[in-house]
């Protein structure tokens, strides 16, 4: 009994200790500098005086997680602090439990002041080191313009590696009562699509499994694949991702069904989930076809595959895949006769427009008989 | 549970298995980018220890950080102050007198430009405001504050190329328009405030963006709105032309005395809008760096007379440039067909190959006053189908032109050849006729015959080349004698074809003081008639101002009886010999591009020859196979041109060199070892494995990696031109001075000095003693304003390249000077920002080696420059940091260089390959080897590793001869970073529990056989 108690506290320290190790390293690799302080600090006695809302939202971010929502507050005494919530996270929960909300992301000072003979409120903010010194140290002035004030912030996504210029916008007083009420005013809900079941991997994969042979492939909120099934419901069944065919195991008796996919990511470096479920609750399908989508067309250009989808007389996206993500490019379009689609798209991020520069001469001819489409470019 | 329970185990064992996969897949992952995961934790995987008996080899500044601080922002203004050229000045409107009242009109008067956008980007937060500025010349009050005010919470403000990522599409004038004045009521504030209207009108300039010359530009972009006239950003806008407008009534009706215009650009605005607006003053200020708008003020407030000469050609037309219709990046004709790809920044997936664009200077030597200046003789003297030209159309002010609160008449002047025959004596006279005291610079020019023989070999020659000037105070009423030395070898000229060398033609030379480029040619043109006997039509004749027509007493000539092909033909640097480098970057001698022949721009034809469209590319299997190949599969293109240069560059090395020898020779020993010296050389590097040697090479993402076989301590280097600024890596943010062009407009290389100096002494001072020094600057620029719209025009000096070596080789010396090596960038042809990764640039040698190669030549060969930074894009077809003719002919054979060649910015750009760039001469690469190291595995190659010796050799050099070696005799020990061993340590605790796991459970099977049996 002593030896099982022992050793299961050896084994449960251990399991504790290297899994927050591997988090804190994890943690390290960003910007996260205040590890110490994930939670909201307790209610204050100050005031808040101004805050700020700013988004950093940049398109090529989502690609990474990292766009997130900043609350700058002014308080009463002074101080100056950055809070920020990762919304990618879908997590909704309150501050004090929330893993993608960390308070005091960045600290420092205010006050209202004259700069050439305009007031205004002069912000200064950084990320605190544990040695107390201050890194990624930004500045702005706040002017009201019109009950309004704004600024810009520069924000480290990596502190002393990265950075990005975010405006925030804001009045006197609060924006929000607290944490709690800023996580939910930017959470994103996430709707899972349409699915007979699941298959999970331990590293947040999801296998969402429809009907007719079809499923989609998720890593956390963000679909990575498409994918069909056939499946004899007698053990029998196969999975086919692009051009790929992947072994899955069936075992009846367990019932459980497992198989491996392979995620690339960039370069070499993939990412492999080790999906399984239940057997029995996978239809049996034959190999669906690929979904076509009426206004949705897929082609090449570049080496980069680029999928259109129109939505109305006028507008449209244009989506590819990046990494793990699938960014989007909203804009318009003209079709001619021939049926030949030009798109104009005005991503206002300075990444984004440099993706976007790859096919912005590019016009596409659709083919309407496999909703394929075939660059033309000038 | 039992201890031995076969469930328990079956549980458990997975688990472990699990982690212990997570734990060895993210310490494999993390080892891999262990380079860029320790820049951003700011580790190393070393340790340093210091030495107790060191000795300061670079002895820092005697002034602690706030006197340094308070001489930097003087040094600024000094800089502003004698760089802003006056360009008019009617009726003397300035100086201003004490009290004067301004009202400041643009949102660009409340958010100057101080410098431009990218990798050496400034932070403007402390920088000084023109309000400041104005208020403590002027006095409390002298700023109309209702406008002020209006601008600050306008809403409206310019809009900048991304420091991360730019393109043409961004950029907005964003004029506040006169509508929301008159919701406002500001208007009514103007009359209290009505003795100047002073207009800044600013136009930014960033790493990755060309400014926009047309609606094109933001089309290609995707973006259909934009607010500069027909997509010209060098143009007014609707709204600036219109507050112009609205401030020129004002100014009829007596509400505004005097309209004063700041020029805050370093990219030239279009000035045809000066006709249509009755302006009393104008001064260019370029970008005005953290305090430099100071010296503005005090240029109008008459406290600092003016004395800058802008240097570039300041245009009436933008487009009237013969570069302009090869200005661009344009896509091969059979681009799609072989899968060719382009980016524009490093994250997009084209950045691996990189070869779809191309841009041909087709214009040759013809670059600014090149251009202008000489059509314009060509014009006069009816020569070279010039046509009806007419200079003023496209000219508003003529490259070294700037004017003084004073006037300086020249005198006596005369040219001695001296006794060696290697240099002019260039004396003349200039007498200082104002009222007050004043700086004066006097350029010389000089103007090459244009013979037979230079017509029948493709030889180009300017109408005038600026070849020497000085800077000097004169007092007013005093005459002082100006006594400048020309260099022989800089009257010589570039025969690719016929010599395949420098050469000094025969025939009449003739120099000439002026007091800019055209006064210059006009003195020439007088004296070149008087002298023939020509018959001149007064009616062709121009001046700028009150230039006049020019003085045929201001130019003397001197004869060259024969031509020399001989004398210049070997390096006056290092003895070497001097020939064609760049047959492969000309269409016209590249045999890989077939019949694709151009027509350059000549003299001898101006109208036939004058670049009217961009010619068609098509990529031949030649040009794929020598430089644009990229590897779809395996490695089969990039291999085969690998063994090409081991045939051609390193034939002769057979035999595998040492590696990793024992041995007790440091790094800091090296310095008293002459870097000739071969054998104690070959000892020293026998020392390095083949891992220390790459890793040097190959991970160097601003800084060098520490190597413990040498003991060579790791270093960080960082941008800029404008002086150790905030930059993408963070780091300290020192002094940053004004914009290049400026610099370079002072025409003082003390001043210039000066900065470097400090420039130097802020790296010094920049790191902790105990951690990594800044020893490396990447910059200053050295590339050529080829048209107004390049993005990093901030960045470079002039569109002229020997004033580009002149001021670039002080600089360079001065930093040098305070151990930090200076990376002079982009080594070459970047001059514009559209497509720069990887596009190829076709030009001709002679205009390559006079123009585009003078400013990298001046920092080497007079400044003793240690480094440069080779550049994305393409010579020909092949990469720069890959092209042998570039990186070791020129530069270490020509040139004498002897410190690192490092990359731009490496990272996932394939297309700069390793093997390709060791061989060629490339040392250090800007990036991470993850995903691109071509190196790994060839410690058995002998060219390879040869190759990584001297590249290792040339880090070295450049290390030891910096501020590193303060730190004396240092022991490098490798070490693992804290996050390394974490990770490390929790992959070897769940191996171990894995395998204890794995261990319980089948003793936990056997006992439960037991039991059950």
């Amino acid at each position: 009994m002593k030896i099982k108690k022992w050793l299961a506290t050896v084994l449960g320290c251990t399991l504790a200790v290297s899994t927050a190790a591997c988090a804190g390293v994890f943690a390290a690799c960003g910007n996260d500098d205040n590890d110490d302080e994930k939670n909201p600090s307790p209610g204050g006695e100050t005031t808040p005086a101004y805050q700020f809302l700013g988004m950093m939202d940049d398109d090529d971010l989502s690609s990474y997680g990292m766009q997130c929502a900043l609350w700058l507050q002014l308080d009463s005494d002074g101080t100056a602090s950055i809070d920020k919530y990762s919304y990618l996270s879908y997590d909704a929960s309150p501050a004090a439990e929330n893993k993608n909300y960390q308070a005091d992301f960045m600290v420092g000072t205010w006050e209202k002041t004259e700069r050439d003979g305009v007031e205004g409120v002069s912000i200064e903010v950084g990320v605190k080191q544990e040695d107390g010194s201050m890194k990624g140290v930004t500045t702005a002035m706040a002017y009201n313009r019109g009950g309004k004030y704004s600024c810009e912030l520069t924000i480290p996504i990596v502190v002393d590696m990265f950075d990005r210029g975010v405006e925030f916008e804001g009045t006197e007083g609060a924006l929000y009562e607290d944490a709690d009420e800023f996580i939910t005013e930017n959470a994103l809900t996430f709707t899972p699509p349409a699915n007979e079941t699941t298959l999970t991997s331990d590293n947040g994969g999801t296998v969402y499994v429809q009907n007719e042979g079809k499923l989609l492939i998720y890593n956390g909120y963000n679909m990575i694949a498409e994918g069909t099934y056939e499946n004899d419901g007698e053990g029998n069944m196969s999975v086919t991702v692009g051009a790929t065919k992947i072994d899955v195991t069936v075992d009846a008796d367990a019932d459980t069904v497992s198989f491996t996919y392979e995620y690339a990511l960039y370069g070499d470096y993939t990412m492999t989930f080790e999906f399984s479920g239940k057997y029995s609750e996978i239809p049996v399908a034959e190999a669906g076809e690929p979904e076509v989508q009426e206004n949705v067309y897929t082609g090449t250009y570049n080496g980069q595959t680029w999928t259109l989808t129109i939505k109305d007389a006028t507008s449209c996206t244009m989506s590819t895949q990046m990494g793990e993500f699938n960014v989007p490019f909203n804009g318009t379009y003209v079709k001619d006769e021939q049926g030949v689609v030009t798109v104009t798209c005005n991503p206002d991020n300075e990444t984004m427009q440099g993706i976007w520069a790859g096919v912005k001469n590019v016009k596409w001819q659709l083919n309407e008989a496999d909703h394929t489409m075939t660059a033309i470019a000038e | 549970m039992k201890l031995f329970s076969k469930k328990l185990w079956l549980i458990l064992t997975p688990i472990m298995a699990v982690l212990m996969v997570v734990a060895i897949v993210a310490y494999a992952v993390t080892s891999f980018f262990s380079t860029a995961i320790n820049a951003a934790l700011n580790t190393t995987n070393f340790k340093q220890i210091q030495d107790p008996d060191a000795r300061i080899i670079y002895e820092p500044l005697l002034m602690d950080d706030a006197t340094l601080a308070e001489y930097e922002e003087r040094l600024c203004e000094d800089i502003e102050g004698e760089g802003a050229a006056l360009l008019f000045n009617k009726n003397d409107a300035l100086p201003l007198s004490q009290g004067t009242k301004f009202s400041c009109f643009s949102q660009s008067s409340v958010n100057l430009l101080y410098g431009g956008t990218g990798s050496g980007s400034m932070s403007a937060d402390n920088a000084v405001s023109l309000h400041s500025a104005l208020t403590s010349r002027f006095g409390d009050g002298c700023i109309n504050q209702d406008l002020w005010t209006f601008y600050v919470t306008s809403g409206y403000e310019r809009v900048n190329a991304s420091t991360t990522g730019g393109n043409q599409g961004q950029y907005r004038i964003n004029e506040v328009p006169w509508s929301e004045y008159e919701d406002a009521g500001v208007a009514s504030s103007f009359a209290s405030y009505g003795d100047v209207a002073l207009v800044v009108l600013a136009r930014s300039g960033g790493e990755g963006a060309d400014l926009p010359d047309d609606e094109a530009c933001f089309t290609a972009n995707g973006v259909s709105d934009y607010d500069s006239t027909e997509g010209d950003y060098l143009r007014l806008s609707a709204e600036e032309q219109d507050m112009l407008s609205h401030i020129m009534d004002y100014k009829q009706n007596g509400t505004f005395k005097k309209v004063i215009l700041l020029l805050n650009s370093a990219n030239s605005l279009q000035l045809d809008f000066l006709a249509d607006y009755d302006f009393d003053a104008a001064l260019w200020i370029g970008d005005v760096g953290m305090t430099g708008i100071n010296a503005v003020a005090d240029i109008l407030a008459g406290n600092v007379v003016p004395s800058g000469r802008i240097v570039d050609t300041f245009l009436n037309d933008n487009h009237s440039s013969p570069a302009m219709v090869n200005f661009g990046a344009f896509p091969y004709a059979n681009a799609d067909e072989l899968g060719l790809e382009t980016a524009q920044n490093n994250t997009d997936a084209g950045v691996k190959k990189a070869n779809r664009n191309y841009v041909i200077y087709q214009e040759g030597i013809y670059v600014g006053y090149r251009y202008y200046e000489t059509r314009y003789e060509d014009y006069v003297f009816g020569n070279g189908n010039a046509g009806e030209y007419d200079y003023t159309a496209d000219v508003a002010y003529p490259f070294g032109y700037g004017l003084s609160y004073t006037a300086f008449d020249y005198s006596d002047f005369s040219v001695t050849p001296s006794q060696d025959g290697k240099t002019f004596d260039v004396s003349v006279n200039v007498t200082n006729t104002g009222d007050v005291d004043a700086k004066h610079t006097v350029q010389i020019y000089f103007s090459s015959p244009y013979t037979d023989y230079d017509k029948e070999n493709g030889v180009e020659k300017a109408a005038v080349e600026l070849c020497g000037f000085d800077k000097k105070e004169i007092a007013a009423g005093s005459t002082v004698t100006y006594n400048i030395t020309v260099d022989k070898e800089d009257l010589t000229s570039y025969d690719a074809n016929g010599a395949k060398t420098y050469i000094l033609d025969a025939g009449d030379y003739w120099f000439t003081a002026g007091k800019n480029a055209h006064d210059a040619v006009n003195n020439i043109i007088r004296a070149k008639a008087a002298d023939g006997n020509i018959a001149l039509d007064e009616s062709k004749l121009c001046g700028i101002g009150d230039d006049g027509t020019g003085k045929k007493e201001l130019a003397a000539k001197w004869n060259n009886p024969e031509r020399d092909t001989e004398t210049y033909s070997v390096s006056s640097a290092t003895g070497n010999k001097i020939t064609n480098r760049f047959d492969n970057a000309d269409l016209n001698k590249y045999e890989g591009t077939a019949d694709q022949k151009i027509t350059y721009l000549t003299r001898s034809d101006w109208q036939g020859t004058f670049p009217k469209e961009v010619k068609t590319l098509s990529v031949t299997d030649k040009m794929w196979a020598d430089g644009l190949t990229h590897d779809e599969d395996g490695e089969s293109g990039r291999a085969a041109l690998v063994e090409r240069y081991k045939e051609l560059y390193w034939a002769d090395a057979t035999e595998l060199p040492t590696q990793g020898a024992e041995g007790d020779i440091d790094a800091i020993d090296m310095r008293e070892v002459d870097y000739d010296d071969d054998e104690a050389w070959d000892e020293f590097l026998n020392q390095l494995p083949y891992s220390e040697m790459t890793a040097l090479i190959g991970d160097g993402f601003h800084l060098t990696q520490a190597a413990p076989s040498i003991n060579l301590p790791g270093t960080k280097d960082e941008n800029g031109p404008q002086g150790l600024t905030a930059s993408l890596l963070g780091g300290e943010s020192a002094m940053a001075y004004t914009s290049e062009d400026v610099m370079a407009a002072t025409f003082n290389r003390e001043l210039v000095a000066e900065m470097g100096k400090c420039i130097g002494e802020d790296f010094q001072r920049a790191a902790p003693k105990d951690e990594s020094q800044y020893t490396g600057i990447y910059g200053p620029g050295a590339n050529i304003h080829r048209t107004p719209y390049s993005g990093r025009n901030f960045e470079y000096y002039s569109e002229d390249g020997w004033l580009s070596g002149e001021i670039c080789a002080v600089e360079v010396e001065a930093i040098q000077e305070r151990g930090v090596y200076v990376f002079t960038k982009h080594f070459a042809l970047n001059d514009q920002e559209e497509g720069r990764y990887g596009i190829s640039t076709w030009s001709n040698e002679q205009a390559i080696r006079e123009v585009y190669l003078e400013g990298f030549e001046g920092s080497i060969t007079k400044g003793g420059g240690l480094g440069v930074m080779s550049s994305f894009n393409r010579i020909g077809v092949v990469w720069s940091g890959a092209h042998h003719g570039l990186m070791t002919e020129i530069l270490r054979d020509e040139w004498g260089m002897k410190g690192a060649a490092i990359t731009d910015c490496s990272v996932m750009a394939n297309y700069m390959d390793y093997r390709l760039g060791v061989l060629a001469g490339q040392d250090l690469w800007d990036g991470y080897r993850s995903g691109m190291d071509t190196l790994a595995g060839l410690d058995d190659d002998p060219a390879i590793v040869s190759a990584c010796r001297l590249a290792a050799k040339h880090i070295v050099y450049s290390i030891i001869n910096s501020h590193a070696m303060n730190a004396g005799h240092v022991e490098i020990i490798p070490a693992m970073p804290w996050w390394q061993a974490t990770l490390l340590a929790v992959m070897i605790v769940f191996i171990v529990l894995t395998a204890a796991s794995a261990v319980m459970l089948t003793v936990s099977f056997i006992k439960n056989k037991k039991k059950n049996a």
